[in-house]
């Protein structure tokens, strides 16, 4: 557990890296409106799959290889939730160039700032990981009742439809 | 249209199973074998402190500090560290009263109060609970003393005690208690020693079988995972040697070297699949010089490998049971802490041993070359020397 100035963060490294990761690709998918395509997703699967080997310890690792896997994970999990509630938020579009590069920015200025926050930051750093991973876990409730809200509606117009 | 929404509702659904996926893998982070509990140093102070290492994240964490040397107490508190079955707290022995010892009970997650119990009217020169891995069955902790036996439980403070003739070992193994005490034969000299169970509710003893071929009081003994075999140490004409039995009978005897080689042989191990018993070893390399390390002693005899970790200089005084060696769930690592070999019991503050070489060790079971990883323990404060001009 990392504890920047001192004080012990509320989550292990790979959470604090998958919460703060999943607040960062939520805010970017909300910014970019954004809707995932067979390119975005396949990538963000791949990030998914990561966590096979990495969250089983079935491959040696530190503290940092556990954070970046969370923060890639994060991104990958917001990406599939996004799919369902995303065009209610006005995520009507694949991400074009510009978009795909904002992204990525966000996405790597996050694998370099969390850990390097988390390992080497005073109290601020505590307060804004804290903050950043309360963020992400609010986020993906959010995002799971949303797809529950719009799931349950996708059903019930299938079935209406079929009759 | 309604094509792309079923295959949302798809990935969605792999986005889900996801973090189900990642929930557990953060739950399977558990205690048993991704962390090691192991005594290190104050550098500041010389005393003892209980550490646990990190075998994932790389990490140490001092948990508990205790006093440094002082007066009568040369070398510090010596602490028995132990997990809780569900690895939720650590259990730390520790003293420096001939007829009592502490227990400190802490939670490795930091969160929740740590308990201090106070263990009165111990009998006998150390209970086994610090000699050895206590077994802890439940809640419930167990430590064999001379005449009787102990049972403290570990929440409430409250304790059993029975009284019984011999000197008490007492080893775990999952939620089973073994004994083992040396009797006198009856009608004849010498003695035998006596190995069996522990009933955890009444403490009643059931034995499983006797054998008058060991040396030491108590017996020192492992039991294999599944309880079919015992191994026991022994002597013969100055040579050790283990004595391995299956049920009451008399499987194997291996001895451990020669007698040129004067070997000592710690407390011992079996592997998960009792195939091999793997213990601490010391032997002479010169005057004053021995080399010290982790045998590995197959059970059906033959060849056995030393592996080779540090050398101690100084006089006959270091005690090779004080090299403690734990065997990982997985089978897959050996954990040894040279922490109590640094110094020299009778000479306060010499040194013996290379401060590099005061470590945490990790073997690799699972390679051939047996490789060895070294975590350092912060070396000890450099000892007063009295000034005799005054």
């Amino acid at each position: 557990m990392w504890s920047p100035g001192g004080v012990p963060l509320p989550f292990c490294q790979r959470c604090t890296g998958f919460y703060a990761g999943a607040a960062v690709a939520l805010v970017l998918h909300l910014a970019l409106r954004i809707r995932p395509g067979n390119r975005f997703l396949l990538v963000h699967g791949s990030f998914l799959l990561l966590m096979i080997p990495l969250g089983y310890h079935w491959v040696p690792q530190g503290a940092l290889i556990r954070a970046l896997s969370g923060v890639l994970f994060g991104a990958g999990v917001v990406s599939f939730l996004w799919l369902f509630p995303g065009p209610l938020a006005g995520a009507d579009r694949e991400p074009g160039r510009t978009e795909s590069l904002a992204y990525a920015s966000g996405i790597i200025g996050a694998l370099v700032l969390i850990p390097l926050l988390a390992a080497w930051g005073g109290a601020g750093a505590w307060y804004a990981l804290v903050c950043l991973a309360t963020l992400g876990l609010a986020g993906l409730v959010a995002l799971a009742a949303a797809n529950a809200g719009v799931g349950l509606q996708w059903l019930r117009s299938r079935r209406s439809g079929a009759a | 249209m309604a094509a792309t929404r079923t295959r949302d509702a798809a990935l969605t659904a792999i986005g889900f199973a996801a973090v189900l996926l990642y929930i557990l893998a953060c739950a399977s982070f558990s205690p048993d074998d991704s962390k090691v509990l192991f005594p290190s140093n104050d550098p500041k102070t010389g005393g003892t402190v209980l550490a646990v290492y990190d075998r994932g994240a790389h990490t140490t964490r001092a948990l508990l500090a205790f006093p440094p040397p002082s007066g009568d107490n040369n070398d510090g508190y010596m602490i028995r560290p132990a997990w809780t079955p569900d690895g939720s707290h650590v259990v730390a022995l520790w003293g420096d009263n001939d007829d009592e010892f502490r227990i400190t009970v802490l939670p490795i997650s930091g969160k929740g109060p740590m308990r201090m119990l106070v263990v009165k009217d111990v009998k006998g020169d150390m209970p086994s609970a610090m000699l050895v891995p206590p077994p802890i069955v439940g809640s419930q902790l167990f430590s064999g003393e001379d005449g009787q036996i102990r049972r403290v439980d570990l929440q409430s403070g409250v304790t059993l005690v029975k009284e019984f003739e011999g000197d008490f070992l007492l080893m775990g193994q999952r939620d089973r208690v073994y004994y083992g005490r040396e009797l006198p034969v009856s009608g004849a000299k010498g003695t035998r020693a006596e190995i069996g169970l522990v009933d955890a509710d009444t403490l009643a003893l059931t034995p499983l079988f006797e054998t008058t071929e060991t040396g030491g009081d108590p017996p020192y003994f492992a039991v294999s995972r599944d309880g079919a075999l015992v191994a026991l140490a022994g002597e013969k004409d100055d040579v050790p040697q283990i004595l391995v039995f299956e049920g009451n009978q008399r499987r194997n005897t291996i001895p451990i070297g020669s007698k040129t080689d004067e070997i000592d042989v710690g407390f011992f191990q079996w592997s998960r699949d009792a195939s091999t018993l793997y213990g601490a070893f010391r032997t002479k390399v010169a005057d004053s010089e021995y080399q010290v390390g982790v045998l590995e002693i197959p059970a059906a005899g033959g060849a056995g490998r030393q592996i080779p970790l540090f050398r101690v200089t100084g006089k006959e005084d270091s005690d090779v049971s004080t090299l403690q060696v734990d065997v990982s769930h997985d089978g897959k690592t050996l954990a040894a802490a040279s922490t109590y070999l640094q110094q020299s019991s009778a000479s306060k503050g010499q040194r013996r041993m290379r401060p590099e070489d005061v470590a945490l060790y990790f073997i690799d079971l699972s390679r051939p070359d047996r490789r060895i990883t070294k975590v350092t323990i912060p070396p000890l404060p450099a000892p007063v020397v009295a000034d005799a001009r005054q």
